[in-house]
């Protein structure tokens, strides 16, 4: 249904407080900085702290270590910081992708869909797990349960 | 009107005839130089780039078709195209009584403008291993063209010239290698001067999201930015990243920008650091996986066309933690009240009302519901981050998905109104500390597990298609939409803005009140571009239908059917003119 609303009033602005996270913290004050050499445009900007040096400019040969090889491999990792944009809730709602908690394919389509994809519509991740972590995904999605 | 250079062959004057229509149809992107783009609004029956002119009005002052006449709008001809995963996501080009347009897997199409008749087909080889790893895939926005050539950036991190004459590849340059870091290029190019300049994937990919500039004639690569810490002279930036979090920021510049000749200087905006979200929280200073403000993503950055050198910045979301990214392409250039400002709508949902030094001017909100921060000042200033801990979080908004998106608003000259598609909805979220995701082959580093809601206090996720004052944001009319429009609009000189909805309508309204005139339902839902141009001095309007961008990927979900049975591989061009 699309209503029309002509010379609508004008929206008012709803934004809730700061949420109720009790160790919610202002962020630090924008310090201006007359000095930016670089920006054409003055502005407020945060002075970070120093970091460490710095390695030279990164190649593509350098990139850091691979997750399929770290030790940390963590099912529930892989499935928030990768899975979960498409699968969402954890897997436990649809989204972008299907829900995969009571999901009726057998643990070997699933793993066979996470290692091959399907065109168009899921990548294929066989290149970034290794069949034994690809397992682990499945025993995760397996034990999913509602919150 | 444009004259064409017809090139007869040989001495078939029986076929002459018949060969000047075709022949000379296809002269048309042979003859497109600088200057044409540079005066692209003096040619309102051509659609010469992605955004229509530099100023990326997303307007045309064609005006055969307005208000008094376009109740009689109908199908002119349609174009289907094959292997259409993810829908039409892209913008078409018309120029000088040609459309070419692009399709999912790098193919290119050049159809006669009035007729539909197709003059040539390409198809990129692809390395189709590599796009099947691909997340954000296998659309492509849209291309650019001069030169003679067609331009359009590949999946696996090529630029390709193709002959607009003859449709054959006339070159390919790598800018990216794809087939380690997983990302290349989804975003249409934008030609300025001599130089073809094209933003990659970034955001979610554990890499520095370059945006390349290349010579448009020779293919040679001339520069790159990198959005995530700069380049070597930008070394402050890399100082913005705490650690190593630099090589994997993530960032990227996937839509294509805008171009201020007066000053000349390239306005475009670059994507989201990763991880997406931050468990350190309001740490972030000094803690969490990425320390810092994280130059120069979730930015508007100003270029030197000819070096890629930076000449201005405003940061739109310091330490971005909400996946709040700057990258939609549209750089509004208005005047008003005797002073130049450039409006960049963002996916947090404010507008940005620059002046042309990139300057924070005002910044208004689209959307209502909006509670990442209480405000942004006028000069731009965050006050009152909602920075979320590693922990459960209700309602946070807006959603992922952005209070406003990469589908394009439009501006009217006449009317004086900026219209665009603002987003209600919100998402519950947890944050998670995870390792951090450095193996691009595995892509995306999202950092929370999340699912879509309604804000607190509404009873449904929705949008409205507002008419307002692109500088003040006064509202002159607002049409609320039950399902989201996720297509670009387009409004002309014939006063009509049209909207290409999810539910496959395609609705013209009145743009000065909003009043609907005509509509009709072109088969599935839209999820790119909308043009205007003419053919043979007939004017007709082209439109993309498909579906299935990663946002639209939701709506089965949220909003049940049609959207949950839309076919995943089909798009059609479809093309209306008076009768």
């Amino acid at each position: 249904m699309i209503k029309l609303d002509i010379g609508a009033r004008v929206p008012v602005l709803r934004v809730a407080a700061a949420s109720g996270i009790a160790c919610a913290l202002w962020m630090l004050p924008l310090a201006g900085s007359a000095d930016e050499p670089k920006a054409a445009t003055p502005m407020t900007r945060y002075e970070p702290p120093k970091a460490a040096p710095q390695d030279s400019e990164v190649k593509t040969a350098d990139q850091p270590a691979t997750a399929a090889n770290a030790a940390e491999f963590s099912a529930r990792g892989i499935f928030t910081s990768i899975c979960g944009l498409c699968h969402q809730a954890g897997g436990r709602k649809q989204g972008a992708g299907p829900k995969l908690m009571d999901d009726p394919k057998s643990d070997e389509e699933l793993f066979n869909r996470i290692k091959f994809g399907k065109p168009g519509r899921m990548a294929a991740f066989g290149s970034a797990f290794n069949d034994d972590q690809i397992k682990q995904l499945v025993a995760y999605i397996r034990s999913l349960k509602p919150r | 009107m444009k004259r064409w250079k017809t090139q007869l062959a040989g001495g078939a004057k029986a076929i002459a005839a018949a060969a000047l229509v075709c022949v000379a149809s296809q002269a048309g992107a042979a003859d497109v130089t600088s200057d044409r783009l540079l005066n692209a609004a003096g040619e309102p029956g051509n659609w010469m780039m992605y955004h229509g002119t530099y100023r990326s009005w997303h307007y045309s002052a064609l005006d055969q078709v307005n208000t008094a006449n376009v109740g009689r709008l109908q199908e002119a001809w349609s174009h289907v195209a094959s292997r259409a995963y993810r829908g039409l996501q892209g913008f078409p080009l018309a120029i000088d009584g040609v459309v070419y347009y692009s399709s999912p897997y790098n193919q290119v199409y050049a159809l006669d403008g009035a007729t539909g008749q197709m003059l040539w087909t390409y198809k990129q080889k692809l390395n189709e291993d590599l796009v099947a790893k691909q997340t954000h895939s296998p659309y492509n926005r849209g291309l650019a063209a001069a030169y003679g050539n067609i331009y359009i950036g590949t999946l696996d991190g090529k630029l390709a010239a193709i002959d607009a004459k003859t449709g054959k590849l006339n070159w390919e340059t790598k800018l990216i290698n794809s087939e380690k870091l997983t990302v290349g290029f989804t975003g249409a190019p934008l030609v300025v001067k001599d130089v073809v300049i094209i933003g990659s994937q970034g955001g979610e990919w554990p890499y520095r999201g370059p945006i390349f500039g290349v010579n448009a004639k020779t293919g040679e690569e001339l520069w790159h930015f990198f959005t995530v810490g700069g380049n070597d002279d930008n070394g402050d930036a890399r100082n913005t990243w705490g650690g190593d979090s630099w090589k994997t920021g993530g960032g990227g510049g996937w839509m294509a920008g805008a171009y201020d000749p007066e000053t000349n200087t390239v306005w475009w905006g670059t994507g989201n650091p990763a991880p997406l979200y931050d468990w350190a929280g309001p740490d972030w200073a000094t803690n969490g996986p990425r320390p810092g403000i994280n130059l120069y993503t979730t930015s508007v950055v100003l270029l030197d066309p000819d070096t890629g050198k930076l000449k201005g910045y405003w940061q739109e979301v310091p330490h971005d933690a909400w996946d709040y990214d700057s990258s939609i392409g549209e750089f509004m250039f208005v005047e008003q009240g005797g002073k130049k400002y450039v409006v960049h709508p963002s996916k947090d949902g404010f507008v940005y009302v620059y002046d042309r030094q990139a300057n924070p001017q005002k910044v208004w909100p689209f959307v209502k519901n909006i509670n990442f921060v209480q405000s942004i000042k006028d000069d731009g200033t965050l006050v009152g981050r909602r920075d979320l801990r590693e922990g459960k979080h209700d309602n946070l908004c807006p959603a992922i998905a952005g209070g406003l998106s990469w589908n394009a608003g439009s501006y009217n000259p006449k009317t004086k109104l900026f219209y665009r598609v603002g987003y209600e909805w919100c998402i519950d979220l947890e944050v998670v500390k995870t390792t951090p995701v450095l193996e691009p082959m595995a892509q995306l580093n999202i950092g929370a597990e999340f699912k879509f809601v309604p804000a607190k206090g509404e009873d449904r996720m929705y949008a409205h298609v507002d008419a307002r004052d692109p500088v003040t944001g006064k509202v002159s009319f607002s049409i609320h939409y039950d399902v989201p429009p996720h297509a670009s609009l387009l409004s002309t000189g014939g006063n009509l803005l049209f909207v290409p909805g999810a539910d496959g309508i395609l609705r013209a309204y009145d743009a000065s009140n909003g009043k609907l005139l005509w509509s009709h339902n072109d088969g599935m839902g839209h999820n790119g571009g909308i043009i205007t141009y003419t053919a043979k001095g007939k004017q007709y309007i082209a439109v993309m239908t498909g579906w299935g961008s990663l946002v639209g990927d939701g709506y089965g979900e949220w909003f049940g059917e049609p959207y949950a049975s839309y076919p995943k591989d089909a798009g059609v061009l479809k093309v209306f003119a008076l009768p």
